[in-house]
């Protein structure tokens, strides 16, 4: 994956939501990094530190960069298993046809801002 | 929400759960209903630089007739694989996509108008050399198509899971050299299958011909499907 353009895209989506909630600054942010999109946590973490500058509100933000497995539901009987490699199949029933319903996506899960008494 | 107190400020939790691609998924979406809007099936074709994807179009554009095909072709400098398929008279527009590593639905987008979607079935975008950026980036299109040739190593589907997962298809290029490498044909489809468990795969040769027939069998089979949805 393009660890540049996706770090940009994270700051641009975290300051707009501190911006939106009135915050001053930005103290914490949690991002999910599912697994299938493979990728690479220190070059993203390189990128974060290196293109924040030009977000002041994120200028002492801590970015927690937490894994997320791969989950699939089976279109055969049901069930959500996590995945623990390639070649998905159902963890209770063995079939190949599941769907990706967790792990395919680079989140801005949640933060923590500081906002100024009015 | 919790708020704590602090000296005149105070501190707030924020539910966010937005992802990172968002922007690109809202234009490929949008991409995807103009094209299901006309009927058009859109291929997005993704390999290493060099493995053949330009001549696999050059090879078979033409044999696609009468269907109407136009191309895309990304790259990260130059109009020269533009270039290579005009002449086998189908609307190419290149994107020269100025040091990124990979095509962007918004790049598609901004390109479209170069081909005359009204008189179209199948659109292909060659994406741009690379194994690895592109396989995130929607460009709306209905299937992506992943190419591995014969001299890059059986190895590549195990480096590479991500886009071997998402393609429908696999088309192992350069069929024609295998016998002077040391290829290991049953190694490379095996590791294709440990990836994505019944991936289609066609083994081809824009050098002889080898392979092409099926080829243009898997895509006109997929024209009728679209064309089927649309009506
Ligand atoms: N022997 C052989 N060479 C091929 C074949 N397909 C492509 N090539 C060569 O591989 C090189 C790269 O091909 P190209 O189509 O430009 O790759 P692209 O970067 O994926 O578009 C060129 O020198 C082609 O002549 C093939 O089927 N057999
Ligand atoms: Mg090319
Ligand atoms: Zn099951």
């Amino acid at each position: 994956m393009h660890e540049m353009a996706l770090a940009e895209e994270l700051l641009k989506i975290s300051d707009e939501a501190a911006a939106s909630a009135g915050a001053e600054e930005v103290l914490r942010v949690r991002v999910g990094v599912g697994w299938l999109l493979q990728v690479e946590r220190q070059s993203l973490a390189f990128y974060l530190e290196a293109l924040r500058r030009d977000y002041p509100r994120l200028e002492h933000a801590v970015f927690e960069l937490d894994e997320e497995a791969v989950r699939v539901r089976c279109r055969v009987c049901g069930e959500e298993t996590e995945q623990a490699g390639w070649g998905f199949a159902c963890g209770a029933c063995g079939d190949r046809d599941v769907e990706v319903v967790a792990g395919d996506r680079l989140e801005v899960r949640d933060m923590e801002v500081r906002t100024d008494d009015v | 929400m919790c708020e704590t107190q602090g000296e005149g400020h105070q501190h707030r939790h924020l539910e966010v759960h937005r992802h990172a691609m968002e922007a690109n998924d809202q234009v490929a979406a949008r991409l995807r209903r103009g094209f299901a809007a006309r009927g058009i099936l859109v291929l997005n074709l993704i390999s290493a630089p060099g493995s053949g994807k330009t001549a696999l179009l050059e090879r078979t554009l033409e044999q696609l007739r009468p269907l109407r095909v136009s191309v895309l072709v990304g790259d990260v400098e130059t109009e020269r694989d533009a270039e290579r398929l005009r002449r086998c008279g189908v609307p190419v527009a290149q994107i020269v996509t100025a040091g990124t590593c990979h095509l962007e639905a918004g790049m598609v987008e901004s390109h479209l108008a170069e081909v005359d979607q009204r008189e179209l079935d199948v659109l292909i975008v060659e994406n741009v050399g690379n194994l690895v950026c592109p396989s995130g980036f929607d460009l709306g299109e209905d299937l992506k198509v992943v190419l591995v040739s014969t001299t890059e190593g059986e190895d590549k589907p195990l480096k590479y899971p991500a886009i071997f997962h998402r393609a429908e298809l696999a088309l192992v290029t350069k069929a024609d050299l295998a016998p002077h490498l040391d290829f290991d044909r049953e190694e490379l489809l095996r590791n294709i299958q440990a990836v994505h468990p019944g991936m289609e795969v066609l083994e081809v040769s824009a050098k002889t011909g080898l392979g092409l027939d099926l080829w243009l069998d898997w895509i006109r089979a997929k024209v009728e499907e679209k064309q089927s949805l649309h009506v």
